[in-house]
């Protein structure tokens, strides 16, 4: 009779000892489940915001009465005045090279490769709403030594 | 640098001399005037030392009130775009037996989609579409609340890519005020790169479709 007694203790105490187990191992696996989720968003955003750096060489006109020297001052405000204050999150802009012997320069831009269109785009419409000085982008490369011989 | 055969349709300038200055600055060997200017500054431009291809260009409004225009104003002196501002007038000019150029702007968007590219496609003569960017561009520069920049704009894009597809003429044009508040070349192929176009697309608009356009006008005159 005893040992029927401890004989059911025994299995009792298996059982709950298993049921205690599977509900800690099916926690833990949505746990770890939504560890390897997020895990792998950040590694897909961090994929996405991989930054790039291009350099595009512009030829800068103006007209008689601007003046070229306030203008390449300028330049970058008026850049980031048309990307906005959140794009400029993500996306720098700086001038690497002035040649005020041919109105050439070459600036860097760096960020992801939207944000390389999108100086792109405003460079080419400041001109519209600020007016002064046109920019005209004449060559786009990933390497600034590419770009150093057109400047002359 | 050698000049590529770039074409601008339109720029609008305010005297002679501004012309010099913007065929020395840009990359266009193909340039359209507005036609009383090319009459007024003619013998001026005959002078001109670049090798650049000069057209006198003219651009009519057409809507159901007008629609008559369009068979009876087929003037050759210049090189005509219409802009339609109602579906009946543009499906008119997709039915013309002879080649024709239809502006699209932000005003003409609406009558100037993709279903309008399915009917210039079963014309049967060659039709050409002059993309505005200039319009366009001053929507983003200027913050116009009439429409919005990114529904135009996705819209110019589904419209050229659907054209591009079925081998319609595509041609750019950068006018929007008088130089040089304008759009160059250059700003408009960077234009098209950010709307996502291939390097062949891009050639297709702003070098191959513009010399066909020139070479069907010329034909015609």
């Amino acid at each position: 009779m005893e040992y029927f007694i401890i004989a059911i203790i025994a299995v009792a105490l298996s059982a709950t000892s298993l049921a205690v187990a599977l509900c800690t191992a099916l926690s833990l696996r949505k746990k770890v489940s939504a560890l390897l989720d997020e895990l792998s968003m950040a590694l897909l955003a961090r994929k996405k915001s991989k930054k790039v750096k291009r350099y595009i060489l512009l030829k800068v006109v103006c007209s008689e009465e601007a003046d070229i020297k306030a203008f390449m001052m300028d330049f970058e405000n008026r850049v980031s005045k048309l990307l906005g204050g959140i794009e400029r999150m993500g996306c720098s802009l700086t001038i690497a090279s002035v040649s005020k012997i041919s109105n050439r320069m070459i600036i860097r831009v760096t960020g992801d490769y939207q944000c390389f269109k999108k100086v792109l785009v405003a460079l080419s419409i400041q001109h519209i709403l600020f007016g002064g000085c046109v920019a005209i982008p004449i060559r786009t490369s990933g390497l600034f030594s590419r770009l150093r011989k057109w400047i002359y | 640098m050698a000049k590529e055969p770039r074409a601008n349709m339109l720029v609008f300038f305010e005297s002679c001399k501004d012309v010099v200055k913007y065929v020395a600055e840009d990359n266009a060997s193909i340039l359209g005037l507005d036609k009383s200017f090319f009459d007024l500054c003619k013998d001026y431009l005959a002078e001109l030392e670049e090798e650049v291809v000069i057209m006198p260009r003219r651009i009519i409004t057409i809507d159901r009130k007008s629609i008559g225009i369009i068979t009876t104003h087929r003037k050759l002196d210049a090189l005509t775009a219409f802009k339609p501002l109602d579906t009946q007038s543009a499906r008119v000019l997709a039915k013309i037996r002879k080649s024709t150029v239809l502006l699209v702007s932000p005003n003409s968007l609406k009558y100037v989609n993709e279903a309008q590219v399915n009917f210039l496609k079963q014309s049967h003569s060659r039709k050409f579409l002059e993309i505005a960017f200039g319009e366009f561009v001053k929507l983003l520069a200027l913050n116009s609340r009439s429409m919005h920049a990114s529904k135009a704009f996705y819209s110019l894009g589904n419209t050229m890519e659907k054209a591009l597809k079925l081998d319609i003429g595509v041609a750019a044009s950068g006018a929007i005020e008088n130089y040089p508040k304008c759009l160059f070349t250059n700003h408009i192929d960077a234009l098209l790169f950010s709307m996502g176009f291939s390097k062949r697309e891009r050639r297709m608009i702003l070098e191959v479709y513009p010399l066909e356009l020139l070479k069907v006008w010329l034909g015609e005159e």
